[in-house]
């Protein structure tokens, strides 16, 4: 049946991946840090450890997590445009360390792999590297009629790649540092760019051209951080270090700072609102809070409500805790994700607590959370399903459905090590997950993972699916 | 221009000379994006991952070392695939003069010994692999798991663009005999 050109490939993948990534000379280069000389050739087995790489695969670990794409997205995209969609959605898979042909400008082989979700079949890799090293925060929105798919990458820029052609477009720079969020207006017109300055930039998606940045927060310390924008289009909620600054996107202006509990420096610093959703029907933005609380803002006033669950979940934020935030599609349920990196720390811990609390918006009470243990340093992520029956969270080595009727987690499905992204095909059958190896497919009707898909790269960094 | 102005590639701003980032950040970058992958081809040509490991950490060391004589820093993840493709060479001629003093090294991942791996099917094809000549195996782990273009497998190996897929074709043609016989 298969060829034995695929009968090779497969098991050199599954030779291939007896090499965990987590595993591979986990100091790094040794001898290249230090006395400045590299070592005499060394013996087997090193273990040392780099105080240079190790920090720096923390650091891209960690920011890996801003990449709520379909989260933030799931919303966006309703009310699309008239035009047809394509067949089948296409997956698109951010990795690195592609070591085909290798590009001047991007050593570190950043690529977007387009996957055709019917066939589970990848295209050719498409390079979006740009510039030379750099902690980036790599994402990847896609437009509402599902034609351009933007991703981001280092020192502000954003390559732009048409989905029919699988062509990457001019690259296009946005003012103010390192890109924290990219978020689409459901119009499809502009795309908002955020960066660790606090710019928050339009670039008009017909022309790919950029406008005049708004500053959130007034200064350049403020850290734009996540971005979502109501169902209407009319205001963008940008997080910064301490609350959300709203944004008129017809004069792209920002608003007055909303604090959290009109209390800038309530959590002290490092407080930043992690991550931010509004309700389909535009009532409510809920922040999701660094210390793992979340706060409702009324839009119609902007104003925030009383903080949710306040101190409950405080043992989470010690070193770093951040998290996810997801809303179901009738608006009626919130599900906050928050977890620690317990990877900081000397020696750090075998297992840490993801913790996944459901909100009911009526009340904006907090239900009974729901915790796993997960590997420490594991990424989690949820997503719902369109239908929103089901929340999907990632959770180490297995994904769990959570039944969003009675929140009660399911049977977890065994996807293999270093489960993260998770993104649910538009028509809700398939929910594609990353691994540490590959990115598998779980038919959401049975919860069984299907055949692993394997594109080129070390490791994967975030994925989208167009609408 | 912004201060956080950074490179672009052709038709672009002017892409700042690599010499002048600091060559271990340099190394540090490419180890962080291509070492996995690195270790995994060389564990395809190898059998195991310590030796594998052995042989990307060298490469990466002599790119270090040959980084101030490297005219095009573009060049570099070619250059550390010529490196573990020889290095592996090393390490298998060097296992050859072992194997006549009886020295062991760790078992194939796809061997019986080995439980590293699941899947007779996997273990079949890949067993029948090792049976090929080293060129053959090298040709086949940077075409089928690299997925590279034969002009790369031929600066990777050495050899010319013909010899890369005459090698290819040969392999494919034996391992289709060998796995038949097999069933």
């Amino acid at each position: 049946m298969n060829s034995l050109e695929d009968r090779l490939r497969e098991a050199y993948h599954a030779a291939a991946d007896t090499v965990r990534p987590e595993t591979v000379l986990p100091g790094g280069v040794r001898g290249l840090h230090g006395d400045g000389h590299p070592a005499a050739r060394p013996g087997r087995r090193r273990r040392s450890r780099s105080p240079l790489l190790v920090p720096l695969a923390a650091a891209v670990a960690v920011t890996v997590v801003v990449g709520t794409v379909y989260v933030l997205g799931s919303q966006l995209f309703r009310g699309a445009g008239p035009q047809q969609p394509p067949a089948s959605p296409t997956l698109y898979i951010y990795s690195y360390g592609y070591s085909g042909e290798v590009s001047h400008t991007d050593p570190l082989g950043r690529t977007v792999t387009p996957v055709n979700t019917a066939t589970g079949t990848p295209g050719k890799p498409i390079r979006v590297g740009l510039g030379r090293f750099g902690v980036s925060v790599p994402q990847i929105a896609i437009t509402p009629n599902g034609k351009t798919a933007y991703v981001t990458g280092p020192f502000g820029w954003v390559t732009p790649i048409s989905t029919a052609t699988n062509t990457p477009g001019k690259p296009i720079h946005v003012a103010g540092g390192h890109i924290r969020a990219i978020a689409i207006t459901p119009n499809g017109k502009t795309a908002y760019v955020t960066t660790n300055t606090g710019a928050v930039t339009p670039i008009t998606t017909a022309t790919n051209t950029v406008g005049a940045a708004a500053y959130v927060n007034g200064g350049p310390r403020s850290w734009g951080g996540a971005i979502a924008i109501t169902p209407d289009g009319k205001t963008a909620y940008v997080t910064t270090l301490s609350g959300v600054t709203p944004i008129t996107t017809a004069t792209n202006t920002p608003g007055t700072p909303i604090f959290n509990h009109g209390q800038a420096d309530s959590f002290g610093p490092g407080s930043a609102s992690e991550n931010i959703a509004i309700t389909p029907d535009g009532k409510t933005v809920y922040v999701l809070n660094q210390n793992g609380s979340v706060t409702p803002i009324n839009t119609a006033t902007n104003k925030p409500g009383p903080l949710i669950g306040s101190g409950r979940f405080n043992a989470l934020a010690a070193l770093g805790g951040t998290g996810q935030i997801a809303i179901t599609p009738d608006g009626k349920t919130v599900y906050a994700m928050t977890w620690a990196d317990c990877n900081l720390g000397a020696g750090g811990h075998a297992t840490c607590p993801v913790t996944v609390t459901p909100i009911n918006t009526a009340t904006n009470a907090p239900d009974a959370p729901i915790t796993f243990d997960v590997a420490a340093g594991s990424i989690s992520q949820i997503a719902i399903t369109p239908d929103g029956k089901t929340a999907y969270a990632t959770t180490g080595s297995t994904v769990t459905p959570i039944s969003t009727a009675t929140n009660t987690p399911g049977t977890p499905i065994h996807v293999g090590r270093g489960a993260s992204q998770i993104v649910i095909t538009p028509n809700g059958k398939t929910a594609f997950v990353t691994t540490a190896s590959g990115v598998t497919p779980i038919n959401t009707a049975t919860n069984t993972p299907g055949t692993p898909i394997h594109v080129p790269g070390a490791g994967y960094e975030t994925i989208a699916i167009t609408p | 221009m912004t201060p956080d102005h950074e490179t672009l590639g052709r038709g672009g701003p002017e892409v700042p000379p690599w010499s002048a980032l600091p060559a271990e950040e340099f190394v540090d970058g490419l180890f962080r994006a291509h070492a996995v992958t690195l270790v995994r081809v060389a564990t395809l040509l190898l059998g195991d991952q310590p030796s594998a490991e052995d042989v990307v950490q060298d490469a990466f060391l002599q790119l270090y070392r040959s980084l101030p004589g490297l005219r095009d820093p573009g060049r570099a993840v070619g250059y550390l695939r010529v490196s573990v493709v020889n290095g592996s060479r090393s390490v298998l001629r060097a296992r050859r003069r072992a194997l006549v003093r009886r020295v062991q090294h760790q078992p194939a991942v796809w061997s019986a010994e080995s439980a590293a791996m699941a899947g007779e099917e996997h273990r079949a094809v890949l067993a029948a692999v090792s049976r090929l000549p080293r060129r053959t195996r090298e040709v086949l782990a940077l075409r089928y798991y690299l997925n590279l273009a034969d002009q790369e497998i031929a600066a990777a190996l050495g050899v010319s663009r013909g010899t890369v897929s005459s090698t290819a074709s040969r392999g494919l043609a034996t391992l289709a005999r060998d796995l038949k016989e097999e069933l």
